[in-house]
């Protein structure tokens, strides 16, 4: 009988089949049910109309190969069937992604363009495991991966070119912070003033978002601007200086504690700071020098409170130091769990 | 798992090219990848190679755990270090929104940097935010309020152990849906009040605390709010007896848990309950819990009515599913009770789910069984659950025959008791006999489906 008469015949017991043409050309047919498991053919069928016979064969996509697809086969016509215990279905799940490497990136590709998901969650969860806990090197070899990065992009992985005025803000803030820490770590023996701040924790990062009593009389529009307030701090001058001298603590610090996470050494500001600054200038040149007369009496008040804080912080390296700092003196009795 | 790859006998580069598949995927796959890896580990892969520079950065999610590394002494973690990793990834994190930012660090964190994080986290619109502190040489961080003055993105935000709470104004938090406050300590009730007050549209609560020890009087007045959850864990040489005062209109899901000792426990009718689960409270000076729960429609009370008021008259009138604890003392009677309120009662469940083998001695007091068939009985009871039936019992059997015989509209009965070893043939037999008992005064037998199970 032709497949044409089979076609139209087509009795009950009968299984009915999709046409499927790889992309080297072959064409086979798939039981219908397991076929249609895969939603790309799914809708193939559905929307086109077609599959029914071997002149209309869907056309696989491109990141199908045959042996891929005779592996998807194998997992929808096992999956397909109702009726099997989760218990089963995550044995066979666990036999079927032993593979190579190569085949299993094979395998997801395949899968994602036929946008069977439950395959694709399975085989990429099997490659994070691969490459979790291993070290750059390891992974590269496993995957062969092209060693194509410079040694300075390894080691400044990034450049911040982060838009957000906020987050460079923050971002001086935070290499300030470092800067001036590392420098009382070395002035250790000078006397340190006992003048203590009472402002709080509260007050400084209420410059970061603009929320202190006297910024925030400013108009509303100008929100944006003032947390541009803090870049004038400190000279671009100082920052190189410093900066140099803590990426060489920063990558020591790495060696010791040997990890495998990269180490996002301070030197990138380097590369971010001058640009900012100029950058930073054009806008400030908006507000007007009565207000920025103002903002450059917050930023000397903001940084003399800065100072306080961390030179506090050090002295105290173990100490609850967050109770003082809130300005009443009481430690609290804790009464809570035990760690 | 996978077999190591035999070939790679100096390759030359344009081989490892060809070689590479892995990159061949489509960004949203490797991003699949990397959503499945510890942050660490996903952040590390920017070394890999050119094509996997700036992948982590879009990342949605992200976790930051100090305590992950297990290799080091407790002192060797470097908290400076791991705030420095943090503060970088987090600048330089470049997806249009970060959903989920989790942190897991030291009590001993300096706030500034606690700060800094969470500053950098708003300013990246961040939906869901989990700090948990975890103690370290009894220290705790204090949360910078100010941050919390303006944010119109967190949706979800929870807080856990060493974490200290000062709210000296009122927050702002225009989006916050849901808060989970676990362990945290508030620096007074303002802070409390000033917290609550500033989520417009906080929809759900968890609040797992030491009554005790931070604050004493803990008020929830949320006018949003719908579904709460109030878990008390009393610790010994806490100081004095704390109360609750809950104010929650729209209130559609309660849940109380360990009010032990309290002083008071004051809450505000809530007309849109739809189901309350009450358990294990005792010792409450001055509390108004069932009254306040008269809208529910469904009631779970572990808990027994010699602890807490219950009242009488209809007023249960929305109920349809009642489910009581049998291990509580008398909890009879507030079955009594209980039936003669709930005109409306559908499903009656009884439970004791673990079997206890040391109930009160049932021949104290005599189960004083409703005078006359309540209605709920007459006219609605359509299934009746128990689960943990101790058919040994004088006053569960009592129980039992009651329900049984008067339940006119009952439609499935069904009663679990404990498994028997079937060794035990005299005790075998005498449960089988008591169950035909239960069988025998059924109201109508034909209607009604009766199973008995054994756990």
């Amino acid at each position: 009988m032709s497949e044409f008469d089979l076609a139209v015949m087509k009795p009950e017991t009968m299984k009915s089949y999709i046409w499927l043409q790889t992309a080297d050309g072959s064409i086979q047919q798939v039981e219908q049910e397991v076929a249609m498991f895969c939603p790309m053919i799914c809708q193939e069928v559905i929307q086109k109309g077609v599959g029914s016979s071997k002149n209309h064969a869907i056309s696989l996509p491109q990141r199908v190969n045959p042996a891929m697809f005779s592996l998807i086969l194998d997992y929808c016509r096992f999956h397909q069937l109702p009726g099997r215990s989760n218990k089963e279905l995550k044995t066979y799940d666990e036999r079927f992604i032993r593979m190579d490497t190569k085949r299993l990136c094979e395998l997801t590709s395949a899968a994602d363009s036929l946008q069977l998901k439950p395959l694709v969650d399975l085989t990429s969860r099997a490659l994070a495991r691969i490459i979790e806990g291993k070290t750059p090197e390891e992974i590269r070899e496993i995957f062969h991966l092209p060693d194509d990065l410079t040694e300075e992009e390894k080691l400044e992985p990034l450049k911040n070119t982060m838009d957000d005025p906020r987050i460079r803000l923050l971002n001086r803030l935070y290499a300030k912070k470092r800067k001036e820490l590392k420098e009382r770590e070395r002035l250790k023996d000078v006397e340190v003033e006992e003048h203590v701040d009472e402002r709080s924790v509260d007050d400084l990062l209420s410059f970061i978002n603009g929320r202190d009593p006297k910024v925030v009389k400013m108009s509303k529009g100008k929100k944006k601007k003032k947390k541009k307030k803090d870049l004038k701090i400190v000279s671009s001058n100082d920052i190189h200086e410093k900066e140099s001298h803590d990426l060489h603590s920063k990558q020591q610090c790495v060696e010791e504690t040997g990890s495998s996470v990269p180490n996002l050494p301070s030197a990138e500001d380097d590369n971010s700071m001058p640009k900012a600054g100029s950058e930073d200038e054009d806008i400030d040149d908006e507000i007007d020098p009565a207000m920025r007369e103002m903002l450059d009496r917050e930023v000397e008040d903001f940084a003399q409170r800065l100072n306080s804080n961390w030179v506090r912080s050090l002295g105290q390296e173990r100490r609850p130091v967050h109770f003082s700092i809130n300005g009443n003196g009481t430690t609290r009795r804790r009464t809570g769990p035990s760690p | 798992m996978e077999q190591k790859l035999t070939d790679g006998l100096g390759s030359s580069n344009r081989d490892a090219v060809n070689e590479d598949r892995i990159s061949e995927l489509p960004d949203a796959l490797l991003l699949q990848i990397l959503s499945s890896l510890p942050t660490d580990n996903a952040i590390a892969t920017s070394v890999l190679s050119k094509r996997w520079r700036s992948l982590w950065t879009m990342l949605p999610k992200l976790k930051f755990d100090s305590d992950f590394n297990p290799v080091f002494d407790d002192d060797n973690i470097d908290p400076c270090m791991f705030s420095e990793n943090v503060y970088k990834s987090l600048s330089l994190h470049k997806a249009p929104v970060l959903e989920s930012l989790h942190l897991k660090f030291e009590g001993r964190t300096d706030c500034l940097d606690v700060g800094i994080w969470i500053a950098t986290a708003f300013a990246r619109g961040v939906r869901k935010l989990v700090l948990d502190s975890f103690y370290h040489e009894e220290q705790i961080v204090t949360l910078p309020s100010v941050l919390f003055s303006y944010n119109d993105t967190l949706e979800i935000l929870k807080l856990k152990n060493a974490i200290d709470l000062d709210f000296p104004s009122r927050v702002c938090l225009k989006s916050l849906r849901k808060l989970y406050l676990d362990q945290v300590h508030f620096k007074d009730e303002e802070s409390v009040c000033n917290l609550f007050c500033g989520c417009p549209s906080l929809e759900d609560l968890f609040v797992h605390r030491y009554g005790n020890v931070d604050v004493a009087t803990f008020t929830i007045a949320v006018p949003s709010l719908q579904r709460l959850t109030i878990e008390d864990l009393r610790s010994e040489g806490g100081y004095g007896n704390g109360s609750y005062v809950i104010n929650a209109p729209a209130l559609k899901y309660l849940n109380i848990d360990g009010f032990n000792d309290i002083e008071s426990c004051l809450i505000e009718k809530a007309l849109e309950l739809v189901e309350a689960k009450i358990s294990n409270v005792s010792d409450i000076t001055n509390e108004n819990i069932l009254e306040s729960l008269t809208s529910a429609k469904r009631l779970i009370l572990h808990l027994s009515p010699l602890e807490v008021k219950v009242p009488t008259g209809k007023i249960f009138h929305r109920l349809v599913c009642l489910e009581l604890r049998t291990y509580e003392r008398e909890w009879w009677n507030l079955l009594s009770i209980m039936l003669d309120s709930s005109p409306k009662l559908q499903i009656l469940k009884l439970t004791d789910v673990y079997l206890h083998n040391d109930k009160q001695n049932p021949d104290v007091r005599k189960w004083n069984p409703p005078k006359c068939a309540p209605e709920c009985l007459l006219f609605h009871l359509e299934t009746f659950v128990w689960i943990g039936y101790e058919w040994q019992r004088g006053d569960e059997k009592e129980v039992a025959t009651y329900i049984l015989e008067n339940a006119r509209q009952l439609k499935k009965a069904t009663i679990s008791t404990k498994r028997i070893e079937r060794e035990m043939l005299e005790k075998l037999e005498k449960r089988r006999e008591m169950l035909n008992e239960l069988a025998s005064v059924l109201w109508d037998p034909n209607s009604c489906h009766l199973v008995f199970e054994s756990t």
